[in-house]
């Protein structure tokens, strides 16, 4: 099956989700659900419209938004110069990378209460949380792309009588690139998620705090207008930083 | 060398957690946390909580094997499925999940159902996406083949699709242990009266430093073991089918 066929099933897709939504509200309508837990989508929509109104949104998002894109610089830069580090020294990667793996795919939500006695509450410790959740997608990454630069374009590049500082320029930073900007895209989310759960846990201000008071109340519609806000975020960046990406893989493969 | 690195910053851990530079309130000596463990072990506490987590985490990941492995076969031998399902799949990976959680706790209460439940979901994803990108990877003439040599749809989906894309699925189950894992300790840290999580966000609130290390260390000795399980699992297969 080709693009067009699976554009289709997608159309398909968001039919469903329409469908649903429709069927939401009919219920919610006909008195089926208690629109205390489960607000018709369109009270939602009226409530998100009052809250951008009102700036109360903005004012909520802000802050969530300045630690994500902290944590996502901190993650990326660190997890490129690490990532970098490794690649280099091959005892260094021999003893660290593998560590680093096991700590990768072990939950770093349970690391969260060390983060908290060490940095407190504020910002700092949402912003190094989440650059704890980010920096390993980076670092893996760009190892893997540095690890994987086409050996006939090192031995080119040898034979060309390249100095250190154009072979970075022309045959590795190129070559790393496509790879690293996947790093990133996921590094986006897990930084995302990190600062969020930061939020979620102890924080006095935020998307993440948002989320938790509004579900205790006894209204929900805030909660969903706040849900609805955080995937739109997160949705939207990454297909930002998708777009980003393709465009890099094409020009390396073109 | 590993471990040789490992004690190494263990000792270095203790004499800095000795010589009084730090705080105990963030760097308590390691004999700290392992007295604080060891009362938790001794009160009977850590033994329940962590048979908690651990039902919690089976259960769940119980379902979203189960679930996962059938809607990813469904979805790649059927392409309306697939097409209804794939720009889904695609979705929750670029989505935090956890803003979820308080709805889950608000509809399903504070008990085991709220952590099963979302964390089934949280791992349901990777498992089904593997699983499908399993089928699709499949020599298309193997299916016909089977049909071919008499097999029923039952025996063809049993003897055939299944263990052709065996590899594949066990590759997402290993992604989805990791994230019922995670799914179960978020719902538990955020909002819960039992289970690991809880019990590490009582001692953090309290500030109990010690206890708080000694918790993550074996909170996350439970995961590591949980990977190392499936990990073993995957191994096994692999080595079987090779001869098969």
């Amino acid at each position: 099956m080709g693009r067009r066929g699976e554009r289709g099933w997608g159309l398909l897709t968001s039919g469903l989700a329409l469908t649903l939504l429709a069927g939401w509200e009919a219920a919610a309508a006909a008195g089926r659900l208690d629109p205390l837990t489960y607000p018709a989508p369109s009270a939602v929509a009226v409530a998100a419209w009052a809250m951008i109104r009102s700036g109360e949104l903005a004012l909520h998002l802000w802050p969530t938004v300045q630690a994500i894109l902290g944590a996502f610089a901190v993650a990326a830069a660190s997890g490129a110069a690490l990532g970098l580090a490794l690649a280099a020294s091959p005892w260094l990667y021999r003893l660290a990378y593998p560590p680093l793996l096991t700590l990768y795919s072990l939950p770093k939500v349970t690391v969260f209460p060390i983060f908290m006695l060490f940095f407190g509450l504020g910002f700092t410790q949402r912003i190094l949380y989440g650059a704890f959740f980010g920096i390993f997608p980076v670092l893996v990454n760009t190892v893997a792309g540095i690890r994987d630069v086409n050996r006939t374009l090192v031995v080119l590049a040898r034979s060309l009588g390249m100095g250190r500082v154009q072979y970075w320029q022309k045959i590795l930073f190129p070559s790393v690139l496509p790879m690293f900007a996947t790093g990133l895209r996921m590094a986006f989310v897990y930084a995302g998620v990190g600062v969020l759960l930061s939020e979620m846990f102890v924080s006095a201000s935020g998307i993440g705090q948002r989320l938790v008071s509004t579900a205790g109340s006894v209204r929900m519609t805030k909660y969903f207008v706040y849900v609805a806000t955080v995937f739109t975020l997160f949705v939207v960046a990454t297909n930002l930083l998708r777009w980003w990406e393709e465009r890099l893989h094409r020009w390396r493969a073109g | 060398v590993q471990l040789f690195v490992m004690l190494g910053l263990a000792g270095l851990w203790e004499a800095v957690a000795r010589s009084g530079a730090a705080s105990p309130l963030v760097f308590p000596s390691l004999l700290a946390v392992g007295e604080a463990v060891w009362r938790s072990v001794a009160s009977g506490e850590l033994f329940f909580h962590l048979g908690m987590t651990a039902t919690e985490i089976v259960v769940a990941f119980a379902l979203a094997a189960t679930s996962g492995v059938a809607a990813g076969l469904l979805a790649g031998l059927l392409p309306p499925v697939r097409g209804a399902i794939q720009p889904l799949l695609l979705l929750t990976f670029s989505i935090p999940m956890v803003a979820l959680v308080p709805f889950f706790t608000i509809v399903f209460g504070l008990g085991m159902l709220s952590k099963v439940i979302f964390a089934a979901i949280y791992a349901f994803f990777p498992v089904c996406m593997n699983t499908l990108a399993g089928v699709r990877g499949l020599d298309p003439t193997l299916l016909p083949l089977a049909r071919s040599l008499g097999a029923r749809p039952w025996q063809v989906v049993s003897k055939f699709l299944f263990p052709a894309c065996l590899p594949a699925i066990l590759a997402g189950l290993e992604g989805g242990m990791s994230l019922c894992v995670i799914g179960v300790l978020a719902t538990e840290m955020l909002a819960s009266l039992f289970g690991m999580g809880y019990l590490l966000a009582r001692a953090m609130t309290g500030i109990e430093t010690a206890k708080v290390y000694g918790l993550v260390l074996v909170t996350l000795a439970l995961a590591y073991a949980a990977n190392r399980a499936i990990h073993a699992v995957r191994l096994q297969v692999r080595k079987e089918t090779r001869f098969a």
